[in-house]
């Protein structure tokens, strides 16, 4: 059995939050208060839910991981659920499941990747400079 | 003479809490073919026929099993059984039993389908979230071992666990049994039995402009598209039972 709080790493501007197995739903509970406090407090601009450590998702878990990301954005802070497993993948399509409004990335790499390049897009939209040189 | 089926209810209801044993009673009659509600007494020796083909399913043990099958068996006969010394305590059922790593699952009784029906993997009671995540491993472990793909492994996973979530959402206690069937073809059977309020309209359920109010609606259709057969018997006041079988290729 894992720990009942999964745990959250601050990294520069973005929020990684690894999810490794079965994600009990108080864990959940606790992670989406975690998540949106983290948010209230620092100044995260991006979150990636890694869950290349996940075997199983049902509906109930995929609409909680949904809600996770949909409320980091309505927090102003980019989403990005990463690492989803193949078999993972098929599954939630075949049951007609899906993230809708939620990036996704093959891995955690390429999610810190998309999240760089959606911020240096918005900056140019605003007139801004990037944040490569920040 | 008086309604047999409070009996035969009695009898079960030895080997399994009240819930369980009105869903073995339902699951027995249908496979008989029988009256949806009642045993009739003219109908024992089917409904013990019928009973010998469920009963592998709920009871592992060949000697407990056969002890339930004599005891309702006896019920045909005029005279009122032996008096019995108390009921044998059940088992845990709040540990999975684990299939023996030999691959040896025990006895194979056939079905009236064809197929023959053991439970291997064990009964989950279904209380607590943590259940959940129980019922979802043992899935995939039995259908692991049983040689399904990861992909397969994985519906099957996810399969068991919405019909355990289905039961810690809409009834709060349940039971999720994992068995292997084996005939034609081999397979995994994963059946959900509660005795909640029951699903009022499962042709609404299953159809594919629905969607809920608690969740998305997805679980059960999901469910069905993920897993080769899905069967759901359930009718308000008497629970709910959710059977779902994946078969090898
Ligand atoms: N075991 C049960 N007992 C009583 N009602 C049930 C049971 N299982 C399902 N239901 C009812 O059937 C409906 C459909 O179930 P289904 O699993 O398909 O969708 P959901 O649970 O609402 O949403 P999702 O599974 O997508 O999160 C549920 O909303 C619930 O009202
Ligand atoms: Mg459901």
């Amino acid at each position: 059995m894992q720990d009942a709080r999964i745990p959250i790493i601050g990294l520069y501007d973005d929020l990684i939050v690894p999810i490794q197995g079965a994600i009990a739903d108080d864990v959940m509970v606790t992670l989406q208060n975690d998540v949106t406090r983290r948010i209230q407090d620092g100044n995260a601009r991006g979150l990636v839910v890694d869950v290349s450590g996940v075997e199983t998702l049902d509906s109930y878990m995929t609409r909680n991981l949904r809600d996770l990301a949909l409320s980091a954005r309505l927090m102003g802070v980019t989403a990005v659920v990463s690492g989803l497993r193949p078999a993972v993948a098929i599954t939630l399509i075949e049951m007609g499941l899906e993230i809708p409004g939620v990036h996704t990335a093959l891995n955690l790499e390429r999610a810190l990747e998309l999240l760089h390049a959606i911020r240096q897009e918005e900056a140019r939209a605003v007139g801004e400079p990037g944040d490569d040189d920040a | 003479m008086p309604d047999p089926t409070d009996d035969v209810l009695g009898t079960l209801g030895e080997y399994f809490p009240p819930a369980i044993a009105r869903a073995v009673l339902r699951s027995t009659l249908r496979r008989g073919g029988l009256d949806e509600e009642r045993v009739r007494d003219s109908e024992i020796s089917e409904f013990v026929a019928a009973l010998e083909r469920t009963l592998p399913m709920y009871i592992v043990d060949p000697g407990r099993r056969g002890e339930c099958i004599g005891k309702v068996r006896r019920l045909m006969t005029t005279e009122p059984p032996p008096a019995l010394p108390s009921p044998r305590p059940r088992p845990s059922r709040d540990t999975p039993r684990v299939p023996p790593a030999s691959g040896g699952f025990g006895r194979v009784e056939p079905t009236a389908s064809g197929f023959t029906e053991r439970l291997v993997g064990g009964i989950i009671r279904i209380r607590t979230a943590r259940d959940i995540v129980q019922a979802c491993d043992l899935a995939r472990e039995v259908a692991r071992k049983l040689g399904f793909s990861l992909l397969d492994q994985t519906k099957i996973a996810t399969a068991a666990s919405e019909l355990a979530r289905n039961i810690l959402l809409y009834v709060g206690d349940g039971e999720v049994r994992i068995g292997v069937i084996e005939g034609p073809k081999r397979g995994i059977q994963i059946a959900a039995v509660d005795s909640g309020a029951g699903i009022p309209d499962v042709g609404l359920v299953m159809n594919s402009g629905y969607r809920s109010r608690t969740g998305m609606g997805m679980g059960l259709k999901g469910t069905k598209r993920l897993m080769d057969e899905l069967e759901i018997d359930s009718r308000p006041g008497t629970g709910t039972t959710v059977v779902t079988r994946k078969l090898l290729s």
